[in-house]
């Protein structure tokens, strides 16, 4: 019998950085969710343009985002992932945490000497390691704005509380940026967090169109909602089994 | 800092691909805002995976080391191959020098205290280096004791020979492990030797039931419940790279192959004919380790390598 299940494939960037982590952290979110019963989810390092055109999603992991996007413009590989991600015929969803967070926004604050490109496509000012140094990484609650789990009727999912959604998630931040001001009214805030010495809460997690970023890492979290959400999305806004 | 008593193998299980048991956010998290958290400091090195981190001893060559795709460099006085050939007590350098690297780049900055030095360990923490390596490059200040890695903020990373070398240097806080080598000399052999001995004693213990694990642990002299976490993962459940002696884009793929998660590079660089050169294409080679024509290309024409001394020829 032929297999009914549609090929849901989803890249991590595997420049440099936690990309491994981004790659277990999607199969334990497909094993915790119902999201993926009709999908084959096949998962891809990409180092190489021509690996991206049958993606549907793909993740920008954190790391450096100076060294991924010098590796980028060194080839075509920038560009091709600006056309990639444009593609109005075929969808694709991309998230990134941390230094990918840094490469989706449109404008960079504390770029490396002599500037750094980017793809962009977020319409946010991001600061580079707003929070400090590595002395300063810190873990702490985040608010989130918006529901990532639905529950499945029949299906035991041990992430949604009953009635109300629950809106705290364990954040761990790294050198991580911030979004500073956002520049446009299409972009969506999904996770902010309050400081201590700071009475306005910090802008770290955002969305737009088909791009979502996230300051912190859930990747390195057993909490799976951020990955089950981001397969959600592909899903929803992608036409895969093409 | 607090928080780390409670064990490092149960804060290191994120690594794991195994299915564990999925976290209940809770109200108590509100109150929580912590920094140094064995999380946070072994999540450092995790961001580090897939990269290269090279020495560099002025904010000039930091330069170097970042344009060419470095993913963090390690601020010291002299490279150790300057150190080999000069000899001397090696020691912290200078914060002054540290500190400009670290105003000249926005990759993460690393700096050497020598084994068992907490008061330059501290010196480094309070200028706000982002890892400390404590270091069998420079002098050892204390022959008995490593340093209490726990009690810092700041992450380290430490030089292991075997297994037991890497779980007792992890069992005392460090979130990174790298092999030790023979720094400095050019020659990659006994970083080759380190990484496998790591590999195969994982996998030995892999090979065994509970009552011989128990025996293994005295035998390497490491807490039980560490060498059991390891063997369950069959890696270190810290990021582990490679160091000592690497100096070609070759090297960097060997390393690689033998299933480090990344590389340092010292001497290898500012010690070549074309360390621009030399640099980008040793960067390259860690993200393309298994793609030959690859490497091929990254190899060719880089000028004389740094000229090295053969292992054999070292004095221990």
């Amino acid at each position: 019998m032929e297999d009914p299940k549609f090929k849901l494939r989803i890249g991590v960037l595997a420049i440099q950085g936690a990309f491994f982590e981004h790659k277990a952290a999607l199969i334990r979110a497909s094993h915790n969710s119902s999201l993926l019963k009709d999908f084959d989810l096949e998962i891809r390092d990409v180092r190489e343009p021509e690996q991206l055109l049958d993606l549907s999603g793909l993740i920008l992991p954190g790391g450096e985002s100076t060294t991924m996007s010098l590796f980028m413009q060194s080839s075509n590989f920038e560009d091709v992932l600006k056309q990639w991600i444009a593609s109005k015929e075929n969808p694709r969803v991309v998230w990134g945490t941390c230094a990918g967070m840094v490469l989706l926004s449109n404008d960079i604050k504390g770029e490396k000497e002599g500037g750094q490109s980017k793809i962009g496509g977020i319409d946010v000012t991001t600061s580079r390691n707003f929070f400090g140094r590595q002395v300063n990484s810190f873990e702490a609650k985040v608010t989130l704005h918006k529901k990532l789990v639905f529950d499945d009727s029949n299906a035991t999912n041990e992430c949604t509380d009953s009635a109300d959604f629950d809106s705290s998630y364990h954040g761990v931040f790294i050198r991580a940026p911030a979004v500073v001001s956002v520049n446009s009214p299409k972009v969506e805030i999904l996770a902010t967090i309050t400081l201590p010495k700071r009475e306005e809460p910090v802008i770290v997690g955002v969305s737009q169109d088909n791009l979502m970023i996230t300051a912190f890492h859930p990747e390195l979290t057993d909490d799976t909602r951020w990955h089950e959400y981001f397969l959600k999305q592909v899903i929803e806004k992608s036409n895969f089994g093409k | 800092m607090n928080g780390l008593n409670n064990g490092v193998h149960l804060e290191v299980s994120n690594l794991s691909l195994s299915k564990t048991k999925v976290e209940k956010t809770t109200k108590d998290l509100a109150a929580l805002c912590k920094t140094g958290t064995f999380k946070v400091k072994s999540g450092m090195a995790q961001m580090a995976k897939g990269g290269i981190i090279m020495d560099v001893t002025t904010a000039e060559e930091a330069r170097v080391a970042e344009n060419a795709g470095a993913c963090a460099v390690m601020s010291l006085e002299r490279v150790p191959a300057d150190i080999r050939k000069q000899g001397g007590v090696a020691r912290m350098t200078d914060p002054k020098r540290t500190k400009e690297i670290m105003n000249a780049v926005t990759i993460p900055v690393m700096a050497k205290a020598r084994i068992g030095h907490f008061a330059e360990a501290q010196i480094l923490e309070a200028i706000g280096v982002d890892m400390i390596d404590e270091s069998e490059v420079l002098t050892t200040a204390d022959e008995t004791n490593h340093i209490d890695k726990h009690n810092f903020t700041v992450p380290f990373v430490c030089g292991a020979r075997d297994l037991g070398e890497a779980l007792r240097r992890i069992s005392e806080g460090a979130a990174m492990i790298r092999t030790k080598g023979q720094a400095g000399t050019g020659d990659v052999a006994e970083a080759v030797r380190h990484a496998r001995a790591i590999r195969n004693q994982i996998r030995h213990a892999q090979s065994l039931d509970t009552a011989e694990l128990f025996t293994f642990a005295k035998e390497l002299r490491v807490p039980f419940d560490l060498l059991q976490k390891t063997a369950e993962m069959g890696r270190l459940p810290v990021v582990n790279f490679a160091a000592g002696g690497l100096a070609t884009p070759a090297d960097v793929a060997l390393l690689m192959h033998l299933g480090m998660d990344g590389v340092f590079v010292g001497s290898g660089i500012f010690k070549s004919e074309n360390p621009q050169k030399r640099a980008w294409a040793m960067a390259q080679a860690v993200t393309h380790y298994k793609n030959p024509k690859k490497l091929a290309e990254l190899s060719e024409d880089l000028g004389e390598a740094m000229f090295g001394t053969p292992v054999s020829d070292v004095k221990h």
